[in-house]
């Protein structure tokens, strides 16, 4: 006979219950052996697991180490009871090894399924998913792995996500407004029932950050799963953002890029063919788009040829630069004559009002070379360097501020006789402010003397050592200007 | 670069823009002018005595003022420029648009002392 059969109503202490069918064995054979009556005294308590309870009783201590335990038996024999009092020990230890199997599972299953979490935690991190979804996404994997009542998740833009008992929401948010400490992670408080309310701050976003309700006070095992996973999220959201900034930044890039290659459309990439001169010119960027710029037309008396630069950099300077660029080209040809300065003063008072709205002004040097004369005439609003080279160099001097400064100007201009293998110098501050490793600039003294030595050298070939000496002297100092050099040079 | 600002009168005011004075310094310069404008001062004295560096930014942050001084019925005065910023301003011809006060180095620099020793400067600003 089965002996759950034997005791149908059988209903065992708590430490007994994992070894039920032990003790049913046992009890069956106790009341075969004339035992009337078994109870166990366990735990302060005492049971009766068979029989009746009757007066006539005899008990035997059956406690081991980690168990307090007593027999207490009905029987006529009372030395019976000896030989089952190692079997009840046998039991009692097999009861509670047991238990600690059991605890034990129990709390591996929850370590197993807080790693399964952690791992679907940070295998699920969707790239596709933008930051804002990030967070929602994060909220619902923090409440899944962190034992809590509830979860609130502030992202970096400050919107809150949440999940959890809705009825912990206000409180939480509370919790988060209030909290100045920017330490890691925090108790911020606890509850009437013992429950940690914790804040973590995300360090790497530097804002935003984690409140969970917990269930009950946290422990260290706890606390360092939470460190784990709100670090995990930080990271991940940071990565998230930095992406998207680089997104804003490449396409910004690309739009500057775009933008650099239209400006730099109207620089001329022709080479003018007229009669006695020839003419080469380089524009180099600091950036994507520069703020300095050439031009130059062949024109009923011979050539117009100009160089300016807008103050500041970058594109909102290339925005300006091919505004004055074209107002060059539309007043050069209102000009039937080689007379640089009205030139510069038409622009000017084109572009004045423009300018100043703008808060920039723009430096310009304007040469014609007459044909006819074989004169070259200068104009000269703020420019440098404007060097005239023969067998000696000349500064040709700015004859008045800048374009957009002043309404009105008054450049002068300077008429040159040029001879053969003479040369006219139309350059920018950054081939001559370039610094070297130590701070220092080329200057306008030694970059003079340097462009004198190319006298006799083709116009091309002097604006090539012009361009390698500024790169030479750098010493590896990063272009910090645009750079630009028009170069007039008498053939016959 | 180091900015002082020295309100005298309800018109009149100094600023004195020390060290590097590039892209970086011009927003901080151009919000002392402003709010002195703001507030009706429209003659203003630049110190530029200590400004070691100027680039074309910040030149055209002192022409935007200087217009708007003149809008106002005063002046921005650049008053003893040092020695690199003078070379720029000759360069660049600026020296033509603008009312320079070139004094002797010695002079400025007693009445820079003596001005520092009437008054602090309103408020002070010093780039980290």
């Amino acid at each position: 006979m089965k002996s759950r059969e034997l005791l149908p109503n059988l209903t065992l202490p708590e430490p007994l219950k994992s070894v039920e069918e032990v003790v049913r064995e046992l009890l069956s054979e106790m009341l075969a052996n004339g035992f009337k009556g078994i109870s166990i005294n366990i735990t302060g308590e005492t049971h009766l697991l068979a029989g009746k309870e009757l007066s006539d009783n005899y008990s035997a201590d059956i406690s081991i180490p980690s168990q307090k335990a007593e027999l207490i038996v009905c029987s006529e024999n009372s030395s019976v009871l000896i030989s089952y009092i190692n079997r009840w020990k046998a039991v009692l230890r097999l009861a509670v090894k047991e238990q600690e199997l059991n605890s034990l599972t129990v709390s591996l299953i929850d370590t197993t399924d807080q790693l399964v979490s952690l791992y679907s935690l940070s295998k699920g991190s969707p790239s596709s998913l933008t930051p804002a979804e990030l967070g929602e996404y994060f909220v619902e994997k923090i409440y899944d792995v962190i034992p809590c009542q509830a979860v609130l998740l502030i992202d970096p833009n400050g919107s809150h996500k949440f999940s959890g008992d809705k009825h912990f929401q206000r409180e939480m948010v509370d919790r988060w407004n209030q909290a100045e400490n920017t330490n890691k992670l925090f108790r911020a408080g606890e509850t009437a029932k013992n429950q940690d309310v914790l804040v973590a701050n995300f360090t790497e976003t530097r804002s935003g950050g984690v409140v969970i309700y917990a269930q009950e006070h946290i422990t260290t095992q706890s606390k360092e799963l939470i460190e784990t996973v709100v670090s995990y999220v930080d990271g991940i959201l940071a990565l998230s953002s930095l992406h998207e900034i680089e997104l804003q930044n490449a396409v910004l890039n690309r739009d500057i890029e775009m933008a650099g290659l239209l400006a730099d459309q109207v620089m001329p990439k022709w080479t003018p063919s007229v009669q006695g001169i020839e003419v080469a010119a380089r524009c180099n960027y600091a950036r994507l788009a520069s703020g300095d710029f050439y031009n130059y037309f062949q024109t009923p008396y011979g050539l117009l040829a100009a160089v300016g630069d807008v103050s500041g950099k970058g594109l909102p300077a290339a925005l300006v630069m091919t505004m004055v660029s074209t107002t060059v080209a539309i007043a050069s040809s209102q000009v039937n004559t080689p007379d640089p300065e009205e030139v510069i003063n038409i622009v000017n008072k084109e572009v004045y009002e423009y300018l100043s709205n703008a808060g920039v002004f723009v430096t310009m040097a304007i040469t014609c070379w007459d044909s006819q004369s074989l004169m070259l005439s200068i104009a000269n609003a703020g420019h440098s360097p404007v060097l005239a080279v023969s067998s000696e160099s000349k500064v040709i001097e700015a004859g008045s501020p800048p374009l957009g400064v002043l309404p009105e100007i008054t450049t002068g201009s300077t008429q040159i006789q040029f001879n053969e293998n003479d040369f006219l110098l139309l350059g920018s501050d950054g081939v001559v402010e370039q610094e070297n490793s130590e701070g220092t600039q080329i200057g306008y003294d030694d970059f003079e003397k340097f462009v004198c030595s190319q006298h006799g050298k083709s116009s091309e070939k002097i604006v090539d050592n012009i361009f390698k000496m500024v790169e030479q002297y750098s010493q590896g100092v990063p272009q910090d200007d645009d750079r630009t050099v028009l170069i007039v040079k008498r053939t016959l | 670069m180091k900015i002082e600002v020295n309100k005298k009168d309800e018109n009149n005011a100094g600023v004195k823009i020390s060290g590097r004075f590039d892209a970086f310094a011009a927003p901080d310069v151009s919000i002392a002018l402003k709010k002195l404008m703001e507030n009706g001062t429209y003659n203003i004295r630049v110190d530029l005595s200590e400004t070691n560096f100027i680039d074309s930014t910040a030149l055209a942050q002192l022409v935007k003022m200087m217009k708007r001084a003149r809008q106002g019925n005063g002046d921005l005065t650049l008053c003893y420029p040092s020695e690199p910023v003078t070379v720029i301003l000759e360069l660049t011809a600026l020296d033509k648009a603008f009312k320079i006060e070139a004094e002797s180095r010695s002079r400025a620099m007693a009445e820079t002392a003596a001005m520092s020793a009437d008054s602090k400067p309103n408020y002070f600003y010093e780039e980290s």
